[in-house]
C-alpha cells in the first residue's frame, strides 16, 4: 500500500467511480481558494460559502465531462466563480468587503517582521479602505490578483472577461486605486 | 530593516509593492468546512437514490446508456416542441446531485431586485404577462433582474388554492425572459428521476419537466452560458411564445400548470 497522498487526478478518478471520500479530499484541497475567490466576487461570506458549495456539488455532477489529465484548479474555479457571479447578480446590491490587515488587530500579538513593517499599520488600513471605495470591477480585479493570488488567465475565468484584457484592466484599476489613496477620490 | 515606503505610492510599481505587503497580512473571513458539507450532501443524495452500496461501474455504464437513450428521445421531443425557431434545445442528464438550494430567503436571492409589477413592466424589454386564473390573483412578489438582455421578470406567489407552498413559503413562480433565438442554444440540465413531456400551451409547443430537481441554462448570443436560476420550486412548464420564454413552476400537475399558462394575459 502506498503511503503517499493521492494526486488530484487519482482523486478525480476515484470520485468518478462514486468515491465521495475521494471527492471530499479534493474539495478540501481547493475549498479555501474557492471560498476566498467567491468572497472577492460576491462580497458576502454566506454567499461565498453557498457559491463554493454549490459549485463543488455541481462539479461532482459534471466529473464525467472533466478532461482527463487536465488541471482541476481552473475548472473548479470556473464553476465556483460562475455560481458566485450569479449570486452577486441575484443579490442586486453592491458588495462590500470586510477585509482587514492582521496588523490592525491589537490582539494579534505577534510582532511584525521587518519585511512587513515597510508599511505602517495605518497605511495598510488606508489601502484596504481605498480598495473598498473602488468600483466593483476595480476592486475585484485588484483583490483577485493580490489577495487571492490568481494568474491572469484565472482572473479572466473568474471575471468572465477575455484573457487579453486582464492586464490592461488591472493596470487601470491600479491607477484608480492610486488616485483614491492619493487624493481621496471616491470611485464607488 | 527595510525603508519605510513613500506614501502614497508614487507609481504602479510602488502600489504593487504596497499591495503585496498588505496581502501578506490580509485577513479573510474563516473558510467554512465546505468539503464536509459537500460530502454530506452527496452522501445524503446517494442514500436517497440507493439503499445499498454505491453502484458499481458496470451498473453505472448501463444506467448511463439508458439515460443517453432517454436523452435522445427527449431531444427529439424538444426538437418537435421548439422546432428550429429556437435553435437547439439540448437536454443532458447529469449524474450526481442537483445544486443545493442556497441559504436564505428564495425571494431575495434568486430572482434579483424586488420591484412592483408596474416597475417590472417599465424595466422589462417585453410585455409582462400575468395569469388571470381564478384564485391566483396578483403576485405576492415581483422581481426583476437585468440578465439576460431585456431582463427577467419573476412573479412569485405564496400558497394558493391548488398550489401549496413549499418549505420556503413559495407556491407558484412564473418567470419571463427573452431568449436569444439564433444562435443561442438552450441547455436544460436534468437530474436522474426527471421526466419530460411534450405538451401545448395556446398553440405553442411546451415541455413539462417533472419528477426531479433541475436547473436551467441557456446560451446568449456570444455563446456564454447563463445560469438563469437555480431556485426552481418544483415541476416546471416551459414554452416559448413570440421570442418570450415563459416558465411556470410549482404547479402540482401538468393540467394545473397549463391552466395557469393559458390564463396569462
Amino acid at each position: 500500500m502506498e503511503g503517499r497522498p493521492l494526486t488530484d487526478a487519482e482523486l478525480i478518478d476515484a470520485a468518478r467511480r462514486g468515491d465521495v471520500a475521494a471527492y471530499e479530499e479534493l474539495v478540501r484541497r481547493y475549498e479555501e481558494l474557492a471560498f476566498r475567490t467567491a468572497y472577492l466576487v460576491c462580497g458576502d461570506a454566506d454567499d461565498a460559502r453557498d457559491a463554493a458549495q454549490e459549485g463543488f456539488v455541481r462539479a461532482y455532477g459534471a466529473l464525467n465531462r472533466f478532461r482527463a489529465g487536465a488541471e482541476p484548479r481552473p475548472w473548479l474555479l470556473r464553476i465556483v466563480a460562475n455560481a458566485a457571479r450569479n449570486r452577486r447578480r441575484a443579490a442586486g446590491r453592491r458588495a462590500g468587503l470586510a477585509l482587514r490587515s492582521a496588523q490592525d488587530r491589537p490582539s494579534d500579538g505577534a510582532a511584525p517582521s521587518p519585511e512587513v513593517a515597510v508599511l505602517a499599520g495605518e497605511q495598510r488600513a488606508e489601502l484596504l479602505a481605498a480598495i473598498d471605495r473602488l468600483g466593483d470591477d476595480d476592486r475585484r480585479i485588484i483583490t483577485l490578483r493580490w489577495f487571492a493570488d490568481l494568474s491572469e488567465r484565472e482572473m479572466a475565468t473568474v471575471l468572465d472577461v477575455p484573457p487579453g484584457t486582464v492586464k490592461s484592466r488591472l493596470s487601470r484599476a491600479m491607477d484608480r486605486l492610486r488616485a483614491v489613496v492619493g487624493g481621496g477620490a471616491d470611485h464607488g | 530593516m527595510a525603508e519605510p515606503m513613500a506614501w502614497p505610492p508614487r507609481d504602479e510599481q510602488a502600489m504593487a509593492t504596497a499591495l503585496a505587503e498588505v496581502a501578506r497580512t490580509v485577513v479573510f473571513p474563516p473558510t467554512p468546512p465546505i468539503a464536509v458539507a459537500v460530502a454530506a450532501q452527496l452522501r445524503e443524495h446517494a442514500g436517497r437514490r440507493s439503499r445499498g452500496p454505491l453502484p458499481r461501474a458496470g451498473w453505472r455504464v448501463g444506467r448511463s446508456l439508458a439515460l443517453a437513450l432517454v436523452a435522445l428521445i427527449v431531444l427529439a421531443a424538444a426538437a418537435v416542441a421548439f422546432g428550429i425557431a429556437i435553435g437547439g434545445l439540448r437536454i443532458t442528464f447529469a449524474p450526481g446531485t442537483p445544486p443545493p438550494l442556497p441559504s436564505g430567503a428564495v425571494q431575495s436571492r434568486a430572482f434579483g431586485e424586488e420591484v412592483g409589477l408596474d416597475e417590472a413592466r417599465r424595466r422589462a424589454g417585453f410585455q409582462v404577462l400575468v395569469p388571470s386564473l381564478a384564485g391566483i390573483g396578483q403576485p405576492d412578489h415581483v422581481y426583476y433582474t437585468d440578465v439576460p438582455s431585456g431582463g427577467t421578470v419573476s412573479l412569485v406567489w405564496g400558497a394558493r388554492p391548488g398550489f401549496p407552498a413549499d418549505a420556503s413559503g413559495i407556491g407558484l413562480v412564473i418567470t419571463e425572459f427573452q431568449a436569444i433565438v439564433d444562435p443561442a442554444v438552450w441547455e436544460k440540465m436534468l437530474y436522474e428521476g426527471t421526466t419530460v413531456t411534450s405538451t401545448d400551451v395556446g398553440g405553442h409547443a411546451a415541455l413539462w419537466v417533472a419528477g426531479g430537481e433541475h436547473t436551467f441554462f441557456y446560451r446568449d448570443a456570444s455563446g456564454r452560458r447563463v445560469d438563469s436560476s437555480l431556485r426552481l420550486v418544483g415541476d416546471t412548464l416551459i414554452w416559448e411564445s413570440g421570442g418570450l420564454v415563459l416558465r411556470v413552476e410549482g404547479a402540482p400537475s401538468i393540467t394545473a400548470g397549463a391552466a395557469v399558462a393559458r390564463s396569462l394575459r
